[in-house]
């Protein structure tokens, strides 16, 4: 309308700066995000810890390949979860999105802004080079079909409103989520001090050891309500099955074909599709209702296997880990010989 | 139904007469040669046509010089990950001719460019030479472009051999010279060259066509068109947003859960 | 007639803007006392005052150090970011595309910005970000937690560490090679030409470094004993009292005038030499800027003054064409496309 722009694009001299100018985007109040690969991953670590723990909402597209190191930069892997799980040193817990088409890349790309802004926290989105450098049929992207949401941000009326009364840090709502101010700000009680440094309810600098932990306990308790706000996982079942398929991202044709394949073949089982992480609940429930689970997955070390295992430890021994890294996209071939030879060595 | 000669020990394989829509081409090339054009026009035309395909590049790390494999399956059903091996293989690259070769199981298809030397024989599969270098040469453009121009010749023979159909093929070249008419023309009339010299020099000894809605339906085939939830209604929706005529079946629910709930967030 | 008690009223100074001097100030430092960087901190403040501009039109950026803890201790009502060590010029970047009438103000030090933050500043210099970048430069004479700080000249001894073998970053002239817009040098203990600087900083509508050579106290360092020898042999404290952190006096230069050269011994017992700008130098003269670094460095002087500015170039954000309206501020109907956008997307794939 007016000519002008209300974006910027800005190629940064290297992923370290990338982030750190999201970060400083997001901080101040704009929709900011990066998208990198493996190594550029491993560059923005430590802001991906400051932007934890000081609360700072910013997107992280990760666009998977082989490693570790430059590996093979030109083929597809999914093996960056644990990573990105792990993130930074000290305790941290990530948001992570899982997109298994060009349409979810599309609907993740807008979605993730408002789960970053509603948790004030970074968001990884997974997609892997298959996804995001071949051409893919799909439908006709849709529009959002809601408002943006630009998450707990006060504004100087409601400073006022508020006497100059707020904490940068507090947990007024019970779900762990603080709100927060935004540099222009013009109220005199606005402003705060962001740090990576140990900071109270206030912002302000503290090494008090209550104050940490009550900092840290209620990022746990943030992370725990980001499940609900996540998307859900997609479940494709088939009568008589009593065993599944765990998987995610772009396996999913391959998994879908395999799964009709050993149907055919007598071995009914049902497929979840998990999309995001902190897990749904749905996700317990589902192994809860399966005696063994195959979690499908293209890397060496089965990272979903490890990270469904560090999560429903006591269902540890249903979980079958299907695994293996090339640098090809899954064959229905490799995974339904897979599953039939990991069956096979419990019978036999 | 048509007998493969096979070596004296191995007993006649006997290949049905079609395989419509169902089954993968892999183009073998060298990174850098225009190739990428070539592929993506021959994925394009078979998407318009109502065919489910899928496309995937294996590329390597530099820009020139290195092999490309790029493999489009086609599967009726709407199965499109990747498949091992492909039953049709374009070989134009001879660095990795052997290699592209041995992967073929007995009753694939072999087209290449036939300056190349075959660097084994093979009874069991059907082989088809394609004069790329030939009509290259004879293209009307100016030399620095003919070896870009060079795959459209064997698009032009695929296209012919396999039915795809030619007006999709121009209208894919359009789109990807973004109306330009002189690249288009000079790019299609290669094509032409090829699938017209594929006709009068070509027999067709491989079961492999693809099929779209078109002549499926002239067929007196009845199109049922199953979609998953989240696709739009058809309601006159054309073949440009690349609806398949069938695709996997659709999300299903065990017993009411909330699952149907796909991506929405509070 | 009954005794009136006598009231005292204080009134306190305000600026245009209606405010004291205190709205400007911040915590009270925990930086030692006769730190340099406490003396660049009342400077920040006084300049801000001095310019009128309200704290919350401005915004603080630092890295990693003790020059990056000092946010705290200026302009308590601004909003401040201290994020990692070496990187504060990418979140500066990031963070002034949201509000354009925010002005940046960024400290550093001579390891945040030398060693490991080199590469962001060059980068954030060449693209012209308008902020002002001040580089508290504790490490110029080599003592920076005992180790060699890249600004250290070849040659000189340390105690402990031998000899540095290595050529010295010269953080103005790195800022001139990038092609900064405006490079100052000044001495924390010359607070009127320190001031001076800054609020010609705040009006430069580009990148404005300013690099601050800040006497150190402590040289915070708790591992080894390296204390001032002329202050250990002055009050015959033991050398192995690593904790005792003495009260200093803040290094000051008085009687410095323009084209004077003056010696300042550092609580080390080092010595630096300061060169004041001569009142004829021409700024806006790039060559000269350049000749007169070198010069400098091969006399081993610090030369302070504004040494080189340029106002012609447009400013970073001046290149992306954004609104006048803070992006900060915009509701969904001004970021988010409209419905149809959406179709027309459509389009574009086959």
């Amino acid at each position: 309308m007016t000519g002008k722009n209300t974006y910027a694009v800005v190629q940064a001299e290297d992923e370290i700066a990338a982030i750190g100018m999201a970060v400083g985007a997001g901080w101040a109040g704009l929709r900011a995000m990066t998208a990198t690969s493996g190594p550029g991953l491993s560059l923005m670590t430590e802001y991906a810890g400051l932007a934890y723990y000081s609360e700072v909402p910013v997107v992280i597209w990760d666009i998977q390949r082989v490693g570790p190191s430059t590996g093979l930069p030109t083929r597809t892997a999914q093996a960056d979860l644990t990573e990105i799980y792990f993130l930074s040193h000290g305790d941290t817990q990530h948001i992570m999105l899982f997109p298994g088409s060009v349409n979810e890349c599309f609907d993740f790309g807008w979605k993730a802004f408002d789960i970053a802004e509603r948790m004030q926290a970074p968001v990884f989105v997974l997609s892997d080079l298959d996804l995001g450098m071949n051409l893919w049929m799909s439908n006709p992207f849709e529009y959002p079909d809601r408002p943006m949401d630009r998450g707990k941000v006060l504004w100087e009326e409601d400073i006022t409103r508020l006497n100059g009364e707020w904490s940068r840090y507090l947990d007024v709502d019970g779900d762990g989520i603080p709100f927060r101010t935004i540099p222009g700000n013009k109220h005199p009680r606005g402003g705060y001090f962001n740090r990576g440094t140990g900071h109270d309810e206030n912002a302000r600098y503290t090494e008090d050891p209550e104050v940490w932990e009550r900092m840290m306990n209620r990022l746990r308790k943030k992370y725990e309500t980001a499940r609900t706000f996540l998307p859900e996982p997609v479940l494709r079942s088939k009568d008589g099955a009593k065993a599944g398929i765990i998987a995610f991202g772009s396996s999913d044709p391959a998994v879908q074909e395999a799964q009709d394949d050993l149907e055919k073949a007598g071995m009914p089982l049902d497929y979840l599709r998990v999309r995001a992480i902190p897990f749904n609940q749905l996700v317990e429930k589902y192994i809860q209702d399966h005696s063994e689970i195959f979690v499908v997955e293209m890397n060496r070390d089965g990272q979903l296997c490890q990270i469904l295992t560090i999560n429903y430890p006591a269902y540890a021994e249903r979980f079958k880990s299907a695994a293996h890294a090339d640098g090809m996209p899954l064959t229905a071939r490799w995974i339904r010989e897979t599953i039939l030879a990991l069956k096979e060595n419990e019978n036999g | 139904m048509p007998e493969m000669q096979t070596s004296p020990q191995d007993p006649p394989v006997s290949v049905p007469d079609r395989v419509v829509n169902d089954f993968s081409i892999t183009f073998c090339t060298i990174n850098g040669s225009g190739s990428q054009t070539a592929n993506l026009t021959i994925l394009r035309a078979l998407c318009h046509m109502g065919i489910p395909v899928s496309g995937k590049n294996i590329f390597p790390s530099n820009i020139q010089g290195l092999p490309t494999w790029y493999t489009i399956r086609a599967n009726r059903d709407g199965y499109l990950g990747r498949k091992e091996p492909s039953e049709v293989v374009v070989a134009v690259n001879p660095n990795t001719l052997l290699k592209d070769m041995e992967g073929l199981q007995p009753g694939g298809v072999l087209f290449y460019a036939d300056d190349l030397q075959l660097p084994v024989q093979r009874q069991d599969i059907v082989i088809y030479p394609m004069p790329v270098k030939k009509l290259a040469k004879e293209a009307d453009v100016p030399s620095n472009l003919r070896d870009y121009i060079a795959n459209m010749v064997y698009v032009g023979v695929v296209a012919k051999m396999l039915h795809i159909d030619l007006d999709e093929i121009y209208k894919a070249l359009d789109f990807h010279f973004k109306g330009k008419q002189k690249p288009v023309d000079s790019n299609f009339n290669v094509v032409k060259a090829g699938a017209d010299w594929a006709a009068s020099n070509l027999e067709k000894k491989d079961p492999y066509v693809v099929s779209g809605w078109k002549i499926l339906r002239a067929a007196g085939w009845s199109m049922e068109i199953r979609l998953p939830r989240w696709a739009p209604s058809l309601g006159g929706c054309s073949l440009r947003r690349g609806i398949p005529s069938r695709l996997p079946p659709p999300c299903q629910s065990r017993s009411t859960s909330t699952f149907h709930n796909c991506g929405r967030i509070l | 007639m009954a005794d009136q008690p006598s009231v005292v009223v204080s009134r306190q100074q305000i600026n245009l803007i209606g405010l004291a001097k205190t709205d400007y100030k911040g915590a009270p430092t925990t930086l030692c006392a006769g730190c340099g960087h406490n003396s660049i901190s009342n400077q920040i403040i006084a300049a801000c005052y001095e310019l009128n501009i309200a704290p919350e039109c401005l915004v603080k950026f630092s890295g990693i150090g003790c020059s990056s803890k000092s946010p705290t201790y200026f302009l308590g009502r601004s909003f401040s970011f201290n994020g990692l060590h070496g990187r504060m010029p990418s979140i500066a970047l990031g963070g002034l595309f949201a509000d354009l009438s925010l002005k940046g103000i960024g400290v550093s030090g001579d390891g945040d910005t030398a060693s490991i933050g080199l590469g962001q500043f060059k980068h954030l210099v060449r693209r012209n970000v308008p902020m002002v970048y001040i580089v508290e430069n504790n490490g110029v004479y080599g003592l920076t937690k005992g180790q060699f700080s890249a600004t250290a000249e070849r040659g000189l001894s340390l105690k402990k560490q031998g000899t540095n073998p290595y050529t010295p970053v010269d953080i103005a002239m790195e800022a001139m090679i990038s092609n900064a817009t405006f490079v100052a040098r000044s001495f924390a203990g010359d607070p009127k030409q320190v001031k001076e600087l800054i609020k010609a900083a705040l009006s430069h509508n580009g990148i404005a470094v300013l690099d601050i050579i800040s006497p150190c106290v402590t040289f915070n360092n708790q591992d080894q004993a390296i204390h001032s020898y002329n202050w250990g042999r002055d009050h015959e404290a033991p050398l192995h009292e690593l904790s005792f952190v003495p009260a200093r006096d803040e290094i000051m230069v008085e009687d410095f005038q323009e084209g004077d050269l003056k010696e300042v011994t550092l609580h080390d017992g080092s010595v630096v030499i300061l060169k004041k700008l001569e009142t004829d130098y021409d700024p806006t003269d790039r060559w000269q800027a350049m000749r007169m670094l070198e010069e400098a460095h091969s006399n081993n002087w610090l030369t302070t003054g504004l040494i080189y500015v340029d106002v012609t170039p447009p400013s970073f954000f001046d290149l992306y064409n954004l609104p006048d309206q803070p992006l900060n501020r915009m509701k969904e109907d001004q970021i988010r496309p409209k419905r149809k956008t959406i179709d027309e997307i459509n389009t574009w794939f086959y």
